[in-house]
């Protein structure tokens, strides 16, 4: 924790107000938000008590919990294949030096600055052309790609971290490449496959534009059922679907920090 | 003795060239070296002499450009560095950190396939060994420099390798621990009876230590010898001006006598020498004179000087001459009786050199 004095950036004069202000304009409309998943009324912007019902209303939905399993689906798959990928990549990024290294770096950042609605329309073009049918699958897929490199960047940046001697040490006693990975590489590795995985898992649970144009029928997520509610109206039943949704994605962050604790 | 004479590690024009961001860069260029069984052998040599890359060649971790390089007489270059019967002790230790000491040290002999009894006796003997009892369970971040510099020796040695390659592994301890180690490195490599090759760019490091040095330049080897014959026959400018402090002066082999040799120096005077270093008669020479080897006296035969400054050291005092604009002379004289100085700043004082303090040099 800074004390106040340490940091230098305290000279400067209304340093806390601003601060303040930040936080509020980040975090007030989230607070807000979860305040009104209690409102008795019907209409979400009207206060007239406090109550669990819409809870109880979500979770009896059965279009809901149905939204719930293809996010968590989708999410796990896109998780794994997509973390998969990126240890792969971020080793051979990091432990060979080839031509177009730079090149294949942009490419692979290259999603995060491709507006999604491009990335959104190429991929159900493609889709199409190669005449896959839309559901469930194709929504993996297009989540899979789309997440690599938010799975990608932590990991590559432990590898760099990693001094290259360790590995060399293994191998200098005796470990075989493939040894070498599994008691030395990977241990050290996981802190980075951890969080690459928990980004990519909530960038997959999270991702809205992709998702709508891919989805086909019966491949609803929650993000796409809850917008289909949003045009209905705002209800506290939506205020209820979101604030669980950050909910488990407090719990995740909460859980990928204690095993990042618990490692150390 | 006879297998002391057997080499343990031969290289033979072992080249090596990396592609830099300039163009090629030559690290060896056709070094020829013969390490012999049991011995402390050592690489000195500034960075960037190719020392560093001639070790790492021989564990294993750079694929030589070109050349040979043999371990007991069998060619090794094509070996990954996990089938090679040679252990390392990196300059940064490169333990392990998600592992305990003793998991450490283990390391190899598990990779060997090892009962774990056997591991678990030898890393208790390993740690006696480098003083470190009772440290097994602990993290290498809970161990202060000079420790976890001793696990790494431990990991290394605890695998009995034919070779133990040691990669300035004392550069990053304090002066006292680093005397202390050197001590420690000493009595192991006798106790073992393995072959050490220790790299550093510590002269005074490799001087106490070897039973051989090799100095390096630029890729290439330059001289190889005990340390006595480094610091007493430097064969080259480089050697004699790497290795300790060295007065060199340039000027002419003018006469040669019945049993000794005339040199005319450019600073004026003659020298008297008894090697002539391959030259003849006539030849321009750069000599060579240690400054412990080298005597002032106010009057007397001997070279003229102006004593330019005194510097007191303690155990000894060193005067900084000159014989003329162009050079300079260092005198070094142990301090035996009192602490006051002989001479005073500004005087004129002859130098004398017996003829064996002279070397002279190849280039």
């Amino acid at each position: 924790m800074l004390k106040r004095g340490s940091n230098p950036l305290w000279r400067f004069p209304g340093v806390a107000p601003t601060a303040l202000i930040v936080f509020a304009y980040l975090y007030l409309p989230i607070f807000i938000l979860i305040a009104y998943s209690f409102n008795e009324n019907r209409l979400a912007t009207i206060w007239t008590g406090f109550t669990f019902d819409w809870y109880g209303v979500v979770l009896n939905n059965p279009d809901i919990m149905r939204a719930a399993r293809n996010s968590l689906i989708v999410a796990s798959s896109a998780t794994f294949m997509a973390t998969l990928s990126a240890i792969i990549a971020g080793l051979c990024m990091t432990r060979d030096s080839f031509r177009g290294q730079q090149g294949v770096n942009a490419i692979m950042a290259l999603p995060l600055i491709v507006p999604e609605i491009v990335t959104a329309v190429a991929t159900l073009l493609f889709f199409v052309i190669i005449g896959m049918k839309l559901g469930l699958m194709t929504v993996i897929i297009a989540h899979t790609v789309f997440c690599i490199p938010f799975a990608y960047l932590p990991i590559r940046a432990r590898l760099q971290g990693m001094d290259p001697r360790l590995e060399e040490a293994a191998a200098d006693l005796y470990a075989d490449p493939w040894r070498t990975f599994r008691r030395v590489t990977l241990p050290l590795l996981w802190p980075g496959i951890l969080s690459g995985a928990m980004l990519a898992f909530i960038i997959s649970l999270d991702t809205f534009v992709i998702t709508y144009f891919v989805a086909g029928a019966g491949a609803t997520t929650l993000p796409v059922y809850i917008f289909g509610m949003i045009r209905i109206g705002i209800t506290p039943e939506v205020n209820a679907v979101s604030a669980l949704m950050l909910l488990v994605s407090i719990a995740f962050v909460t859980l990928s920090f204690l095993i990042g604790r618990i490692q150390r | 003795m006879e297998s002391v004479s057997e080499a343990a590690i031969e290289a033979r024009r072992l080249t090596k060239v990396f592609d830099g961001p300039g163009g090629e860069v030559r690290a060896l260029d056709n070094v020829d070296l013969i390490i012999r069984k049991n011995e402390f052998f050592t690489l000195l040599g500034p960075s960037g002499c190719g020392k560093t890359t001639l070790l790492r060649l021989v564990a294993g971790f750079e694929q030589p450009s070109g050349g040979e390089l043999l371990m007991d007489g069998e060619a090794i270059a094509e070996r990954p560095p996990h089938r090679r019967p040679v252990n390392t002790v990196f300059q940064s230790y490169a333990l392990f950190p998600h592992m305990t000491v003793a998991e450490n040290v283990g390391f190899g002999l598990e990779m060997m396939g090892r009962p774990r009894e056997e591991i678990g006796q030898r890393v208790e003997r390993m740690l006696a060994l480098v003083k470190l009892e009772g440290m097994g369970p602990r993290r290498p971040n809970q161990l202060s420099g000079g420790q976890q510099q001793r696990v790494a020796l431990a990991r290394a040695l605890a695998n009995q390798p034919k070779v133990l390659l040691l990669d300035e592994p004392l550069s990053a301890l304090d002066f006292k621990l680093r005397k202390e180690m050197q001590i420690e490195l000493k009595r192991l490599q006798s106790e073992t009876g393995i072959t050490f090759v220790f790299v550093t760019h510590d002269q005074e490091e490799a001087l106490t230590m070897s039973d051989r040095i090799a100095v390096m330049s630029d890729g290439n080897v330059l001289q190889i010898g005990s340390p006595t014959e480094i610091y007493e026959h430097p064969t080259s400018r480089f050697v004699a001006d790497f290795i300790g402090e060295t007065n060199l002066l340039t000027g002419r082999l003018s006469e040669r006598m019945a049993s000794s040799l005339r040199f005319e120096l450019d600073s004026g005077g003659l020298l008297e020498g008894q090697e002539d270093g391959g030259n003849e008669t006539g030849a321009r020479v750069t000599l060579a004179v240690r400054p412990e080897r080298a005597e002032i006296s106010r009057e007397g035969s001997g070279l003229a000087a102006r004593i330019e400054q005194i510097v007191y050291f303690g155990t000894d005092t060193h005067y900084h001459l000159r014989l003329d604009e162009q050079t300079p002379f260092v005198v070094r004289h142990q301090n035996r009786s009192g602490a006051t100085s002989r001479f005073s700043q500004g005087e004129e004082v002859r130098v004398t050199i017996s003829p064996d303090a002279i070397r002279v040099l190849q280039d």
